[in-house]
């Protein structure tokens, strides 16, 4: 069960583990979403009260770095709507100078955070004392050049940029351009692309809204621009489908380049079949060549010269497929899981129920299921893999499918952009593990 | 949010004989064939399956209504896919009612083919058919009859008082109504009736009981109206499960999904379109929608 890597096989640790014990979640504390940078050096989390978590990398640990309040609730007044203060999405810049920024967006508005360190303060003011207040300046008998001196680190989070007003859906996915100077922003209906210095206008490249409400039938559910092709994007819809759009062919871009469908099994048609298409997550490859997509019960490899069927198909918790109508009763069947893929591309993950996770690594073929929870959180304890027993006789160590907790999902998961360590988010847990060779 | 274990067992008794236990399971099967001799056995497949569809559109009404107080407005998304599922399950227990009762017209047009667009405004569009839109009045239709009966006298005029009653039907020529009754949720279909919303969202004057079809208005009225609380009728029908009407009213208050249809509303594209479509595809929709919940 252990993961072949480059220089032998992957033993995944329990690192560090950040959150409340207590299983009374309080709702502002949910986590929602979590990024590492491109360097791997921050990762940020977003929960649903509209705070923003840092946590730099100190000798393999990540520690508080800096917590601030992204969104506040607000209230729509034209629509009688609370707009809620849930990050839905962060998503890092490149790193420029010594600051960090990142972008960071709830339903309705998109923020540019500055995250910057100040360890040094400048001492030796002639004009001021030293709490501030102004001398007479009659007492000044002397002159001095003021020195830096060094203070206590403290990182500020300051908004640079506010984008609002451009959305009239909810948001699901913000996306950085490869050109650093754009980025998009999509919501139900709609994909704007922003100028990362223009906050009073934005230009609609996707507009999926018929002129008749009433013929709607699939809503965009995620997008991402090409790591590498500036001109490049994907964005999933409910239905299942995936387009490719190069903002070279057109202003707009409601005509895709290319269209990538699978055709559905009929032996598995369902009720429930257009929910379970429907994609929660779209990612391409750190080498642009591959893009995964994330749907209700399984993970797919696309290449991008294919549009007919993905090369891979990864099943998560095919168990789940019997259960769907109970699913659907308590809500589960909307969970909407996201996935991500390590350096190197060998490998892909997602969450699950019961606080488990999925590993599947493509060059080897296997998979792993493995489970974030405390009791597994003793100091570089590794992790054992689980298995979900889906009907017959239960092995030992095995869990029954109606032995899981459905309270107790993951939804968010991120792997460091070089090294194996990965941050795991429970509802109100932030979980760091690691490659024991690592 | 209980664990799925316990709602597991509480779905056990509708879901056991359908589920089984093979690996294959889907969840809800469509309409099976008879699998032994007779004609119980096939009617007791055909009754369980309608039972299905009939706890799968009142979950999903459920949800509809329920998301509309949620935090940050309804969810386009959820509340497509919910209507995908209610088209579904609608047409499966349309189809198995049909089954059993010989058809009194010719059959409409099957809604297969209209395709399970699954928009919200359409499923309003279901909900509130009128057919009798280019009639000047509207009448009440007396729902007297037990689920069994599937036959009401054509041409019937009396009043009808039914108090928490969605109304749809397949389609516009056809005389069949499928009826959910919120307070027993229980769904039945009656044919040949006629039928007044509660209210009339493009009433004039903001009449609110039996007003005459008007022109089609650019946006729902009455918001605010509470809707009057009818007596209710005897049936007897089972209760599939036990949730309160009153409790269902008092969440959803006056103002129907006021959020929903202003959230519609002051989208500005839509109040051009709104204006410009006729009230069967617009205006209906959203006073239908409004009304498909104060019905509550």
């Amino acid at each position: 069960h252990l993961l072949p890597g480059p220089g032998g096989d992957m033993q995944w640790c329990f690192s560090q583990v950040k959150g409340a014990i207590d299983d009374d979640v309080a709702e502002a504390d949910i986590i929602s979403t979590v990024e590492f940078n491109q360097t791997g050096e921050l990762l940020a989390t977003g929960d649903k009260g509209g705070r923003n978590k840092n946590q730099p990398q100190f000798r393999s640990e990540y520690n508080v770095y800096s917590t601030f309040q992204s969104h506040e609730p607000e209230f729509d007044y034209l629509k009688s709507l609370e707009i809620e203060e849930k990050i839905n999405k962060i998503r890092w810049l490149p790193q420029k100078n010594a600051a960090h920024f990142l972008l960071s967006t709830n339903d309705k508005t998109i923020k540019l955070w500055k995250i910057s360190e100040r360890d040094k303060r400048p001492d030796g003011y002639n004009l001021k004392e030293d709490d501030g207040r102004y001398k007479d300046p009659n007492s000044i008998t002397s002159l001095r050049v003021p020195v830096l001196i060094p203070m206590d680190l403290m990182v500020e989070a300051s908004p640079r940029r506010v984008f609002a007003n451009a959305h009239t859906y909810h948001i699901n996915s913000i996306s950085v351009n490869s050109d650093n100077e754009t980025y998009l922003s999509a919501d139900d209906l709609r994909i704007n692309l922003w100028h990362l210095e223009i906050t009073d206008r934005s230009f609609n490249i996707v507009d999926i809204k018929p002129a008749n409400m009433e013929d709607l039938t699939e809503v965009i559910t995620a997008a991402e621009f090409h790591p590498l092709q500036c001109n490049t994007f994907v964005y999933s819809s409910s239905k299942g489908t995936i387009r490719l759009c190069d903002m070279r062919n057109a202003a707009l871009c409601d005509k895709h380049s290319k269209l990538f469908e699978e055709p559905e099994d009929p032996s598995n048609r369902s009720f429930f079949s257009e929910i379970i298409s429907s994609i929660s997550d779209v990612k391409f490859s750190h080498n642009g060549r591959y893009m995964m997509t994330r749907d209700y019960l399984s993970v797919k490899i696309w290449d991008l010269n294919m549009e007919t069927r993905p090369v891979e198909t990864y099943q998560v918790h095919e168990y789940l497929r019997s259960k769907l109508c109970s699913l659907y009763e308590n809500d589960c069947i909307f969970d909407k899981f996201e996935c991500c893929w390590n350096g190197d591309d060998s490998v892909v993950m997602t969450g699950s129920y019961n606080n488990f996770f999925r590993m599947f690594d493509r060059g080897q073929h296997r998979d792993v299921t493995l489970e974030a929870s405390r009791e597994n959180s003793k100091p570089l304890q590794v992790l054992k893999p689980r298995k979900v027993c889906a009907g017959g006789k239960r092995k030992k160590d095995e869990i029954s499918v109606d032995s899981l907790d459905f309270n107790k999902k993951i939804l968010h998961t991120a792997w460091h952009p070089q090294d194996n360590i990965i941050a795991v988010a429970t509802t109100n847990n932030l979980y760091i593990f690691q490659d024991k060779v690592n | 949010m209980p664990l799925l274990g316990k709602t597991w067992s509480a779905m056990d008794a509708v879901y056991t004989d359908l589920e089984g236990t093979s690996a294959e399971d889907v969840g809800i099967c469509p309409l099976r064939e008879p699998t032994g001799g007779g004609v119980g056995v096939a009617a007791r497949a055909r009754m369980e399956s309608s039972l299905d569809a009939q706890n799968l559109i009142s979950i999903s009404l459920r949800k509809i209504q329920s998301s509309r107080t949620q935090r940050g407005g309804i969810k386009l998304h959820k509340n497509l896919l919910v209507t995908y599922v209610l088209r579904s399950a609608r047409q499966l227990y349309v189809s198995g009612n049909l089954s059993q009762t010989p058809p009194q017209t010719p059959r409409p047009r099957e809604d297969a083919t209209a395709g399970l667009s699954g928009s919200l405004t359409e499923l309003a569009h279901d909900l509130y058919n009128f057919p009798g839109l280019e009639s000047d009045t509207w009448q009440h239709q007396q729902q007297q009859q037990a689920p069994e009966e599937q036959q009401a006298p054509p041409g019937a005029d009396s009043e009808l008082t039914v108090p928490g009653v969605l109304w749809w039907d397949s389609n516009t020529q056809s005389n069949q109504k499928t009826v959910l009754d919120l307070d027993t949720h229980v769904v039945t279909t009656v044919t040949a009736g006629h039928f007044l919303p509660d209210c009339c969202a493009h009433g004039r004057g903001g009449k609110k009981r039996r007003t005459d079809a008007s022109e089609p208005v650019g946006e729902p009225s009455d918001f605010g109206s509470v809707p009057r609380k009818r007596p209710r009728t005897e049936e007897g029908c089972e209760h599939l499960d036990g949730t309160d009407v009153s409790h269902l009213m008092s969440v959803l208050g006056s103002s129907g999904l006021s959020e929903f249809v202003s959230w519609q509303q002051t989208d500005l594209e839509q109040i051009r379109t709104v204006q410009s479509i006729s009230l069967r595809h617009s205006g209906l929709t959203y006073g239908s929608w409004t009304r498909a919940i104060e019905a509550f």
